[in-house]
């Protein structure tokens, strides 16, 4: 029923001006700005702009996790959400599959939101605490007009998938733990056999012990349904475990992006060493070069001119708070490795030449 | 419920602790919320005495041609005066007295009785339906729509209510419906403004999110999402609104602009006897302390269950 739908969506969707889809990529970025007003005064004027995110550009292919890492607001969230066209954006495009998700009618919204979920953050917050969860789980079949029979084995199946009885369905949210209710979020995105799902930093409110369950949990679905993860964390240590390519960004811009391993064994951007070098390893003989970057993250009302990092930058020269640095890639044909920074060379993601 | 099949053993052993879910949620934490907080409605003392009295007068106003022994308007001589039969005292006959037309107090109260209660819970749901609809509007669309609805309520608050109540009994003439009318209008913003403040509040939830990012739509958030979560506040200012509603109508009454006689109605009474405050003084107290009673009883319950229905109280 599902591929005969997207047959027919295919066919009456024009595709996409002068944009070839290559069938593999489910989600393409393209320079998305999120610019939030700042209004003051009486009269409520625009007196400045947030500049939340601020030009990123990443692609995800089928089945693949991509992690998107930063510190706290440094745009992560609004690119998760501005993604899912829950928050409209100032500028850019995103594509999911071969569709302009920005420039979909309300309706045709409705229908791609089957295909790109979210799970949130607290899983606390994002169950309606009046209603029993099999009625938060079906919300999202009802609306798509999947009811009675249908929906109740749809619930009792996505339940089992993520470790719950079905007979819980009656119960209320406040009667669940804390990594219960990340499961039932897991199963409300899962409802509508989506394809992308958005994991906004599922496991930061949870206990370590819990977050493993559910990060393992996240990875038998994505084996099972062959889903793909925008997952966003500022826990460098569960990126590592659950993503293929890292994106890290740092004051609404993306700084560095290339594949797990290289990013962990070759960090180019000096924003990316200093995260790396402050991730705990568990050996007290091994020293360590240790990076503490100096200062706090600057406002992005009014963020640094040229690099956003220079000012903490512990290597910066004159250049960086002169010029904004080029998005470029530094590695190889088959491992892209993308970085902004003036000071690191155009070979250094190759491989030959580690410093 | 049998927790012993279903699951396959397989993600049961992948992930330990689930099976014990009965362990960390006993029976009792599993009754719907209205349940609970109507055990916990029953653990407050103010609310149930005021429940009491409030269930007293239904009961009453209920039973009313029952209890009665004459028809309120009655005196005994059909609809002619019975100056003999005029402010007596209270008897095993007549055990409120006789009023100033010698018709039997006791029947002339729990016909009242009625009257207030019906005036109190028409005039309140108007203006819970109106204030809803204008507060959920002013919430969710925001913006302009937002700041004139608002404004205007503001500027029905500025008035004293009784003040505004009587210039729109004036306005649109007196008589009983108009007076629930005019009472009904003037706690128009209160509700409005609480429908407002919730759907503010609720509407950057992350659960509202959620439902958006599922495909909900609006009207489909506001039903299921926002407005069951503003019923409590609204129950509670509706108890404690339909008290003072009954004082605002029976106010009216009093000046006249109320009920006409020969209805029953309290203020009304209360009006038509005030100058036989020393003379007959029961035919001025009945009817001012059963008005004293029921506004008493609403606002015991609406304290009571706003002690209940708090947030901030859940879960204990």
């Amino acid at each position: 029923m599902d591929q005969g739908d997207a047959a027919t969506m295919e066919a009456t969707t024009a595709t996409v001006e002068d944009r070839v889809w290559d069938g593999d990529t489910v989600l393409d970025v393209q320079g998305l700005v999120k610019h939030f007003p700042v209004r003051s005064g009486v009269l409520q004027r625009v007196s400045a702009w947030v500049k939340a995110v601020d030009g990123v550009s990443f692609t995800i292919k089928k089945g693949e996790t991509f992690g998107l890492v930063g510190e706290s607001g440094c745009g992560k969230t609004t690119v998760g959400r501005t993604i899912l066209r829950l928050i409209e954006p100032t500028a850019g495009n995103v594509y999911f599959e071969d569709e302009d998700v920005f420039a979909q009618s309300r309706k045709d919204m409705k229908r791609l939101r089957r295909d790109m979920q979210l799970i949130f953050q607290d899983p606390f917050s994002s169950l309606d605490p009046r209603m029993p969860i099999g009625e938060s789980i079906s919300e999202g079949l009802t609306v798509h007009g999947i009811k009675g029979e249908e929906a109740d084995t749809t619930i009792r199946r996505v339940l089992k998938e993520v470790g719950l009885h079905p007979e819980h369905s009656r119960r209320y949210p406040h009667e669940f733990s804390g990594g219960q209710r990340q499961r039932i979020g897991i199963a409300r995105a899962l409802a509508l056999r989506p394809k992308l799902i958005v994991c906004d930093e599922p496991v930061s409110a949870l206990d370590v012990s819990i977050q493993s369950q559910v990060l393992n949990l996240l990875n038998d679905l994505q084996n099972e349904h062959g889903l793909t993860y925008l997952f966003i964390a500022h826990n460098l240590s569960v990126v590592e475990h659950i993503s293929s390519r890292v994106g890290v960004m740092y004051l609404g811009k993306m700084v560095e992006l290339t594949d797990r391993d290289s990013l962990f064994a070759n960090p180019l951007h000096p924003y990316t060493k200093a995260l790396i070098s402050a991730v705990p390893v568990p050996n007290p003989n091994l020293k360590r070069e240790r990076i503490i970057l100096q200062g706090d993250v600057p406002s992005p009302l009014n963020p640094p001119p040229g690099c956003s990092f220079h000012p903490r930058c512990p290597i910066a020269e004159a250049i960086c708070s002169e010029v904004d640095p080029v998005w470029r890639n530094v590695g190889t044909v088959d491992v892209e490795h993308w970085v902004a920074c003036h000071l690191v060379d155009d070979d250094a993601g190759s491989g030959h030449s580690k410093t | 419920m049998s927790d012993v099949e279903t699951t396959p053993p397989e993600r049961d052993a992948l992930l330990p602790g689930i099976a014990d879910l009965d362990a960390i949620a006993p029976e009792a934490a599993r009754r719907p919320p209205w349940l609970d907080a109507l055990r916990r409605i029953r653990r407050s003392r103010l609310a149930m005495a005021g429940l009491l009295i409030i269930g007293l007068l239904g009961a009453i106003a209920l039973a009313a041609p029952a209890i009665a022994s004459q028809h309120p308007d009655d005196n005994g001589v059909w609809r002619t005066t019975d100056m003999r039969n005029r402010e007596q005292t209270p008897s095993a006959e007549h055990w409120m007295g006789t009023d100033q037309l010698g018709r039997d107090m006791l029947s002339r109260m729990v016909y009242a009785a009625r009257m207030s209660l019906l005036i109190g819970v028409v005039s309140v749901s108007l203006a819970i339906a109106i204030g809803t609809l204008l507060g959920a509007v002013a919430g969710f669309l925001g913006g302009a729509a937002d700041m004139a609805i608002m404004r205007f309520m503001d500027i029905m608050l500025a008035f004293p209510s009784i003040l505004l109540a009587l210039a729109i009994v004036v306005l649109i003439g007196e008589g009983l419906i108009n007076v629930m009318l005019a009472v009904g209008i003037i706690s128009i913003p209160t509700y409005a403004r609480i429908v407002r403040a919730s759907v503010l509040g609720e509407i950057n939830r992350e659960y509202v999110t959620a439902s958006r990012a599922l495909g909900a739509s609006g009207s489909r958030i506001l039903l299921r999402h926002v407005l069951p979560n503003a019923l409590a506040p609204l129950i509670v200012a509706g108890s404690l609104g339909i008290g003072s509603a009954i004082l605002d109508a029976a106010g009216l009454g009093f000046l006249g602009l109320g009920a006409q006689p020969p209805l029953a109605e309290w203020g009304l009474m209360l009006s038509d006897t005030r100058q036989k405050l020393f003379t007959a003084p029961w035919l001025v107290a009945f009817p001012g302390v059963a008005i004293m009673l029921t506004v008493l009883g609403f606002n015991l319950l609406g304290d009571g269950l706003r002690d209940v229905l708090d947030p901030r109280l859940r879960g204990r």
